[in-house]
């Protein structure tokens, strides 16, 4: 196995060995699938707006991409990248043979699968109630927007680590990322072809990719998203590198 | 000849409050004991932090064996095990899965877990929680961390920093057969001139972030009464008791010099 590999390994035992992080995905779970069964019975209005069980799977998928995975992202980049340089914990990993391009990736890429294995989880879990319930299981739409939209996800990933490597407190990188999210999205409803400009207001790219009605626009959505993962990245990369423990 | 498991030269940092080291020069050969004996502030944890790549901007040249930390860093780091200030570890984790973790980026040096417990006594504790360890036993869980890959060199800042005296002697024993039966060589940093004169072959006394001189323990001890008193003279006598004159008037055996 390969020295990014057994890292990326490294990092993402360090997240799952955390209990907060299989209590996050077990909510979620649990959420996931009372509103699925519930949904079977009754139908299911969110502001009014009233929801059938096809629909569903897509509006849990919003929700995640919009409001849980966000604040999960934050909540574990700020372990994995100021928590460990404010106790020093980092030093466990720079006095290894390893350079810190290979750290800086291993660590972008195991958030990353954390956040995949969650958009993963739920969505083999309402593929089974829909099962379980008769209804259709929608394949291969449903897995592939699923997965389609790990896309924005890393950009949030490398958008959350340069926080963090800007901001010297855990807790207080978790409030400045939060706070910018909320701006972007606060501007994005101000103005959407302001906000436009932002990867937080492309965050269902899964529609572009699985619809033909809104591919023309996908080249360029794409291309945001690519360039603030490389920008924020690139970032990322020069603050981690100039850290001194 | 075999080259020098660690050579420094011209290593040079500076910090924004103007303190840092300057031009500081050395080299350890295979199966020595290099002290980096100093005052707190010296500069002995900014020179181990360059050399263990914690710090990245410095001026001057790390090499370890023939591979230049600059260039071919994983390779230098492959053959160095560190223990550089506080001992760092995951405290969520047991002492066991720290070392697992470690073992991941030397591949296969999973089997070395049990004997590095087994050395520096945490075995029967392998499953309890880091965090909920004593100063000591985390002092002992980052020596095990150094030894993992099995280095051809330590660098130990302040190996024995909140240790009892029993845990002292262990962490001094370790040192002198690792260095006697596997040919380790050390790199030893402390403020304590009685604990290097127990354990090192050579000492350099770094102060106000400059090396002053290196020396051969012998030639210290035979010239001087102790290393103590080595120092005193080296730093220019700072307590003013008489004490720091020195016995033996300094250079003259060729066996202690400014810097190499």
């Amino acid at each position: 196995m390969s020295l990014f590999l057994r890292s990326t390994k490294v990092e993402l035992v360090k997240i799952l060995i955390r209990v907060k992080y299989y209590v996050l995905l077990l909510i979620e779970l649990l959420i996931t699938a009372t509103v699925v069964l519930f949904t079977s019975a009754n139908g299911f209005a969110v502001f009014g707006l009233h929801m059938d069980l096809p629909a569903i799977p897509y509006a849990v998928l919003n929700s995640l991409t919009v409001f849980v995975l966000p604040l999960i992202i934050f909540m574990v980049c700020a372990d994995l990248f100021t928590n460990e340089i404010e106790t020093g914990m980092l030093k466990a990993v720079l006095l290894r043979p390893i350079g810190r391009f290979m750290i800086f990736a291993s660590k972008i890429t195991a958030v990353t699968l954390y956040v995949f294995l969650h958009l993963m989880a739920v969505c083999a879990l309402i593929l089974a109630l829909k099962l379980m319930l008769g209804s259709p299981a929608d394949l291969p739409t449903l897995p592939a927007a699923f997965a389609l939209s790990i896309f924005p996800m890393i950009a949030f990933v490398s958008f959350s680590t340069l926080i963090c490597l800007l901001v010297s407190n855990s807790s207080l990188a978790m409030f400045v990322s939060m706070i910018l999210y909320f701006i972007m999205q606060g501007v994005t409803l101000a103005s959407a072809p302001v906000g436009a400009v932002f990867f937080t207001s492309h965050l269902n790219v899964y529609r572009m990719i699985l619809s033909p009605q809104y591919q023309s626009a996908l080249p360029n959505t794409l291309l945001l998203i690519l360039s603030t993962i490389v920008l924020t990245s690139a970032a990322g990369f020069w603050l981690f590198d100039r850290q001194e423990l | 000849m075999e080259p020098d498991v660690l050579a420094v030269t011209h290593l040079h940092k500076k910090y924004r409050n103007g303190r840092g080291i300057e031009d500081v020069s050395f080299s350890i050969r295979r199966g020595d004991i290099f002290g980096l004996l100093g005052a707190n502030g010296a500069g002995k944890t900014t020179t181990m932090k360059i050399i263990t790549g914690l710090i990245t901007r410095y001026g001057g040249e790390v090499r370890v064996g023939s591979a230049l930390l600059t260039e071919d860093f994983a390779r230098a780091l492959r053959r160095m095990g560190s223990l550089v200030e506080a001992p760092a570890f995951y405290g969520y984790m047991s002492a066991e899965k720290n070392l697992r973790m470690a073992a991941a980026y030397y591949g296969g040096a999973n089997a070395q877990i049990d004997e590095k417990l087994q050395l520096v006594k945490l075995y029967p504790y392998r499953k309890d929680k880091a965090a909920k360890f004593s100063l000591g036993m985390k002092q002992r869980l980052g020596l095990a961390l150094a030894m993992m890959g099995n280095p051809d060199i330590y660098v130990l800042d302040e190996p024995a920093n909140g240790m009892d005296i029993e845990g002292i002697v262990e962490i001094r024993n370790i040192i002198l057969t690792m260095a006697q039966a596997q040919s380790a060589s050390f790199l030893v940093s402390s403020h304590l001139a009685a604990e290097l004169q127990k354990t090192c072959n050579r000492v350099g006394v770094i102060h106000g972030g400059v090396l002053q001189e290196t020396a051969e323990m012998d030639w210290i001890l035979e010239n001087y009464p102790s290393l103590e008193d080595y120092y005193l003279r080296v730093i220019g006598g700072g307590l003013g008791n008489g004490l720091g004159d020195g016995l033996g008037g300094g250079q003259g055996n060729g066996k202690a010099g400014s810097v190499e």
